[in-house]
């Protein structure tokens, strides 16, 4: 956590992890480029510009899908959450090489004509009325423009200025860019070619993200109706861990136990609507899984000097059970931990 | 019980829990081995692109012949051993332009400067200079019509085609023959079986000129169209009506 802005907070963990992408990326381009083809002598490959469309795209295609299934993946298995601290920097080099692709794009088969490359991009193939052939590159432009937002708004600045459930709306982005990524290589590379492995490796990638994120989302219950919902018993909070409890309306809270005392606040980091409810009690605060923010336990008020505050809840014990009242107190109310006998 | 700090991943603390260290690593390594397994599989299972190429070795290279200009800039050069018949070469200038042939050099002798880029026997010169009027022998232009063809396979741009770009085919390429014969540049019709013995065949319109924009939505596709062929030298010269253009 910090208060103040800096380009990029580096520490060793991201240092490594940024090392591990960066292998990967040009490992797998000098692999496409060069390699593969050396080792195809049956075959003429493609030339030069359109061996690195291919390469850039594909490889932007691969880490566009393993980010999106990060998400899900650490809500299933917490041993994942290390990767999702840094997700943010995974995005901005999918977004650079995704940028590659069009660069090649622009510069290979845009180019040698009085017309701007990105001009003749946009008005070659205007056959919007038919679908076979219905122009494919303005899927992978629509794509690239919501990376290149997103990439741009990745700053912890821009979730600032944003607010963060702005920010998080926006950067939700990613699926639609997602999507037409999907679209851009189903109506254009895959019509092209006879290989079934990028066919295969697209539909895999499909049902990876999609099958993650619905096994996730399965893993979270309906709320039960009433305005005080069982939360189980007390003995079943592990101390210094919590529990979530969704509320319907897309709102959870998350109950804590710190000792022999129990306290609830809404289960959405302020910062990236992270789970806090999968966080634990450390320095007597609530402290978020996926960046390390803090709240603490009595009136869910980040500790000075950070300012980010959250709704507290209700809580009352009956029969050794938890019950929470989900009519949220404002933002920041102290509410007196329950004391358990 | 472990510490809260010892199994819980804090990022601003910059230190992963000990028990998730061997994990990581693991996720780590899977992850580059699947990259680079995914590069090696998807190039190595890459398709033939073909066989246009250009003769880069014999760098730029001066040509003589008669030239026409419709339905687009066609060097007829005198017969030789390889082509009996004589050749028609097509040309263009370097980038995606046409080369523009003037109603007074009809039939006229020309000698062009360019690289040649060659698929099979269909080959184009991408001019590097002016074009320049010479004295030549008169040359037959004669145009022998060979009737009205069905014919299926695809609108490619011929200078991609030809060799400039490889595969220069397919949906994939489809933007950027779009773009290259908006600027002019001769379309051919690469037909998925020979007809009168040639697998590709300069486009042309009914009416004598450069095809019309009816072509554009079919660019890239398997297309079956209808039309007069005709043969100049060893060019084929295909005049379809797009009204009866089938997508197959």
């Amino acid at each position: 956590m910090s208060i103040r802005y800096v380009p990029v907070g580096w520490s060793r963990t991201k240092l490594v992890y940024d090392a591990v992408l960066a292998a990967a990326v040009v490992a797998y381009l000098l692999i496409y480029m060069r390699l593969g083809p050396a080792l195809q002598p049956a075959i003429i490959p493609p030339d030069g510009g359109a061996l690195g469309m291919r390469a850039f795209g594909s490889c932007a295609f691969l880490l566009l899908s393993f980010v999106l299934c990060i998400g899900p993946l650490a809500r299933l298995d917490r041993r994942f959450l290390p990767l999702l601290y840094n997700r943010r920097h995974f995005g901005v080099i999918t977004c650079a090489v995704a940028a590659g692709h069009a660069w090649h794009v622009l510069g290979w088969y845009f180019a040698f004509s009085a017309t701007p490359p990105f001009e003749g991009m946009l008005g070659a193939d205007t056959s919007f009325g038919q679908l076979r052939g219905f122009p494919f590159i303005p899927f992978g432009i629509g794509a690239l423009a919501i990376m290149l937002a997103l990439a741009v708004t990745s700053h912890d600045f821009w979730l600032a200025f944003l607010t963060p459930p702005v920010w998080k709306r926006l950067h939700m982005a990613i699926y639609a860019a997602y999507g037409l990524a999907v679209l851009h290589l189903a109506m254009g590379a895959l019509q092209s070619s006879t290989n079934p492995l990028l066919a295969m490796v697209v539909a895999a990638s499909v049902a990876g993200v999609c099958g993650l994120h619905l096994l996730a989302r399965s893993v979270a219950a309906a709320p039960p109706p009433g305005d005080w919902i069982d939360a189980g018993p007390a003995s079943a909070i592990a101390d210094g861990r919590g529990i979530t409890l969704p509320l319907g309306g897309g709102m959870a809270a998350a109950v804590f136990r710190d000792g022999e005392r129990l306290s609830a606040i809404s289960a959405h980091c302020a910062h990236q609507n992270g789970p806090l409810g999968e966080g634990r009690v450390i320095d007597g605060c609530i402290t978020c899984p996926w960046h390390g923010f803090q709240y603490r336990l009595t009136d869910g008020c980040a500790p000075a000097p950070f300012t980010e505050r959250l709704a507290t809840y209700n809580l009352r014990l009956s029969d050794g059970r938890v019950w929470l009242d989900r009519r949220a107190n404002p933002p920041g109310t102290p509410v007196a931990p329950l004391e358990l006998p | 019980m472990s510490a809260p700090h010892e199994d819980f991943f804090i990022g601003w603390t910059d230190r992963l829990p000990p028990r998730d260290r061997g994990f990581i690593a693991r996720v780590a390594l899977g992850f580059l081995l699947a990259m680079l397994l995914l590069a090696f599989g998807l190039a190595r299972t890459m398709d033939d692109s073909g066989g246009g190429s250009g003769d880069w070795i014999a760098g730029e290279q001066t040509f003589r012949g008669t030239i026409t200009g419709q339905p687009y800039a066609l060097l007829h050069v005198a017969p030789d051993a390889a082509h009996p018949q004589g050749h028609a070469m097509m040309l263009a200038m370097v980038g995606k332009y046409p080369v523009v042939v003037p109603p007074e050099w009809e039939g006229r002798g020309l000698e062009v400067k360019g690289w040649l880029v060659r698929r099979g026997a269909l080959e184009m010169v991408q001019t590097t200079a002016e074009p320049r009027l010479v004295e030549l022998p008169a040359a037959s232009r004669a145009v022998e019509k060979l009737g009205r063809w069905r014919i299926t396979g695809e609108i490619c741009d011929g200078q991609c085609y030809a060799g400039l770009m490889r595969p220069g085919t397919g949906i994939a390429h489809r933007a950027c023959a779009d773009f290259c014969l908006q600027g002019g540049v001769p379309p051919v019709f690469v037909a998925t079986a020979p007809v009168a013995g040639s697998s590709f065949l300069l486009m042309g319109d009914p009416s004598g000129g450069p095809v019309s924009a009816a072509m554009y939505p079919f660019v890239g596709l398997r297309v079956r169209l209808d039309g007069e062929v005709e043969r100049r030298g060893d060019m084929l010269v295909f005049r379809p009506d797009f009204s009866t253009a089938v997508l197959p």
